[in-house]
């Protein structure tokens, strides 16, 4: 019987996921050619802010290559018109649309696992509207969209359902995020937009709202973010509801390091990265650099119209 | 019989007896076996809240809005455009995602939301989000934590305001908020209607005098009072706490005050309030009225003053001048004197 017993003892416990469990690891969307970069514009008008903050960082064409699949990561959270800024602009997924065809992707899909109701959120938010008339389509987050994923070193995505197929069909993907206050986790960004990724019960992540955002830097090296802060989300984040939670901060910032792209983000909040600890562990991780200056971002100022 | 006395038993077994023994020793073989198979394909996962489970997004029947009350909307002008969503405080998250915190904290209950349109012009519509809460100290408290400081008053309840784009207010144990999809004067004037009609269907108790109400009137601004359900000015465990802004032309302050169940209680939260400012650095400033029982502090160029008066702690927070702010507590210490009192 003892012999019996010390043959059951499992001396290691419960150890680490069996990876084999989880679905092949999602390749980086990075440019491993391509310097970090970063662009900062100054604003109103968001197509116009859009196409000289690429432009700043070496153009459509360093990003996209003729015959690329392009994945747009939006923020379509919630059921809200767009002027409520709590997802992204439909005026973003237009012309980023239009910048990938011109620059000859074979094709555009927009993503994202809402908050709310799929059909609605993409509908009321006028992204689905925004992004066929620009020629993408859009991949609703249906349930075989998901696949059970597992974050290398990661401590919290494991296997878990993820968004993967839409990922494994393109060779690039930008994430576009509006500029948030978030009552959680102090500011939702473009880190923060990688949320719409995971499936499930993800609001158990709640409790480590920090961690998970820095893991969620692991799971993508994206192309490219734009951080759309042409109208931020000042307070009551992340659902805001009213206008005056609203400031016109005309700011549109694009970069290849979504750490130093949502520390400068966060200025606009009135914050630093100090006030949001999930930039500083997704910098001691290796995601990027809290540090934006070390970029050397390019700041431009879009001229106004006439009249 | 041996010659002690005890029965000699063979040392034999049967058959039966053996084949007893085999069949109990083969069957925890087998269950060995199978304890080790199952062992080798242990998968942690299954010992987790299971992520692919599906999310609740409506608790059916037992809507507060009821036929009759869609009727009246219908009459009003509206047109549901959707159907009625309820979420119970684990499924609160599913709709308002980070949020769902602020509610949770203060006593919600339940979230019931619809959307309405205006047929004559369907891009207009607005949508209702009923909170209920547990009683209107907590509808206030969520009410004010969000209250926007651009807002102009609404002619509605005690506790109500409206935006360009939506209205929000307090009715009972109900913080509602009604939020347009733009700006439309047509829009917000039939919200209004829509908003005197789930007052008018709602019946609550009479709201009773409470903390707030102690809090002084002279140079208060205006709509800056706050319940804070927990955790107030960054103090653990400082919860249920009221306060308003003043202002004494280039001077300002926080006053605050909360009730707790026992004098004994009130004392321990003033001596909890005094010891997180001295454990951050505050110095300790000797009172220019030398009989009160209040403890004052300055700390990061502020001054912060606490006291305790029966069950209520009350005092100043962040106050620029010393005068004025000993003056404050002053008042609301009194307030709380006459209010006892009374009582």
């Amino acid at each position: 019987m003892g012999a019996t017993g010390l043959a059951f003892w499992d001396r290691k416990g419960p150890g680490r996921f069996d990876s084999q469990t989880s679905s092949p690891l999602l390749p980086s969307f990075a440019l491993p050619e391509k310097k970090p970069a970063m662009a900062v514009v100054r604003g109103n008008d968001r197509g116009k802010c859009l196409e000289l903050a690429i432009k700043a960082i070496g153009g459509i064409s360093s990003f996209i290559r003729p015959g690329d699949r392009v994945l747009l990561k939006v923020n379509a959270a919630f059921a809200t018109p767009p002027f409520l800024g709590a997802t992204t602009h439909p005026e973003c997924v237009t012309h980023m649309t239009k910048l990938c065809l011109k620059a000859g992707a074979a094709s555009v899909s927009v993503t994202d696992n809402p908050i709310n109701d799929p059909v609605s959120c993409f509908e009321l938010t006028g992204i689905a509207p925004g992004a066929r008339s620009a020629g993408a389509t859009v991949v609703l987050p249906t349930e075989n969209q998901f696949e059970t994923y597992t974050v290398p070193n990661g401590r919290l995505i494991s296997n878990w359902p993820v968004l993967c197929k839409p990922l494994r069909q393109v060779n690039k993907v930008i994430g576009l995020a509006p500029v948030k206050d978030h009552h959680r986790s102090g500011a939702s960004m473009t880190l923060k937009n990688w949320y719409g990724l995971l499936g499930g019960r993800r609001n158990l992540f709640h409790q480590q709202i920090h961690a998970i955002i820095s893991e969620l830097g692991q799971l993508i090296h994206p192309t490219l973010v734009i951080l759309d802060g042409i109208t931020s989300m000042m307070t009551n984040g992340p659902t805001g509801g009213s206008l005056d939670d609203l400031k016109a901060t005309k700011t549109l910032i694009a970069g290849t390091d979504q750490v130093a792209v949502d520390s400068f983000g966060a200025t606009l909040l009135g914050k630093t990265a100090n006030d949001l600890p999930h930039l500083l562990m997704a910098q001691q991780a290796g995601i990027g650099t809290v540090d934006y200056q070390l970029l050397k971002p390019v700041m431009i100022t879009q001229s106004s119209p006439a009249g | 019989m041996s010659g002690s006395g005890f029965k000699i038993v063979s040392k034999t077994t049967n058959r039966r007896q053996s084949l007893i023994s085999i069949v109990l020793i083969g069957l925890l073989a087998v269950i060995g076996v199978s304890m080790l198979v199952i062992q080798s394909r242990y998968d942690p996962s299954a010992w987790r809240v299971d992520p692919t489970a599906g999310l609740q997004a409506a608790l059916p029947g037992n809507y507060l809005e009821t036929p009759a009350q869609t009727q009246a909307l219908e009459a009003i002008g509206f047109k549901p455009l959707s159907t009625i969503e309820s979420y119970d405080a684990g499924a609160l998250s599913d709709k308002i995602n980070g949020k769902a915190e602020l509610y949770l904290a203060a006593g919600f209950q339940r979230l019931e939301t619809r959307r309405y349109a205006l047929p004559e012009n369907p891009g207009l519509w607005m949508e209702r989000y009923i909170y209920e809460m547990d009683d209107y100290s907590n509808a206030f408290a969520v009410f004010s934590a969000q209250r926007r400081t651009a807002s102009e008053p609404l002619d509605l309840t005690a506790d109500a305001y409206k935006s360009a784009n939506g209205l929000f207010f307090v009715h009972g144990p109900f913080y509602v908020e009604m939020i347009a999809s733009g700006v439309s004067q047509q829009l917000l004037t039939k919200m209004t209607e829509a908003a005197k009609q789930f007052v008018k269907a709602h019946s609550v108790a009479e709201k009773k005098l409470n903390e707030i109400d102690l809090l002084p009137n002279q140079n208060r601004i205006a709509d800056s009072e706050i319940l804070v359900a927990e955790n107030a000015f960054g103090i653990d465990g400082f919860n249920q706490v009221y306060s308003a802004r003043y202002k004494w032309e280039q001077d300002e302050a926080t006053g605050f005050i909360t009730r707790r169940n026992t004098a004994e209680e009130a004392q321990k939260q003033a001596r909890e309030f005094a010891d997180y400012f001295l454990n951050y650095g505050g110095e300790a400033v000797a009172s220019p009225d030398t009989g009160s029982k209040m403890s004052i502090f300055f700390i990061l160029d502020f001054y912060e003053i606490v006291f305790s008066e029966g069950d209520y702690t009350g005092g100043v927070h962040e106050a620029t001048d010393l005068d004025k702010a000993v003056f404050l507590a002053g008042e609301i210490q009194n307030a709380i004197r006459e209010f006892s009192r009374a009582d």
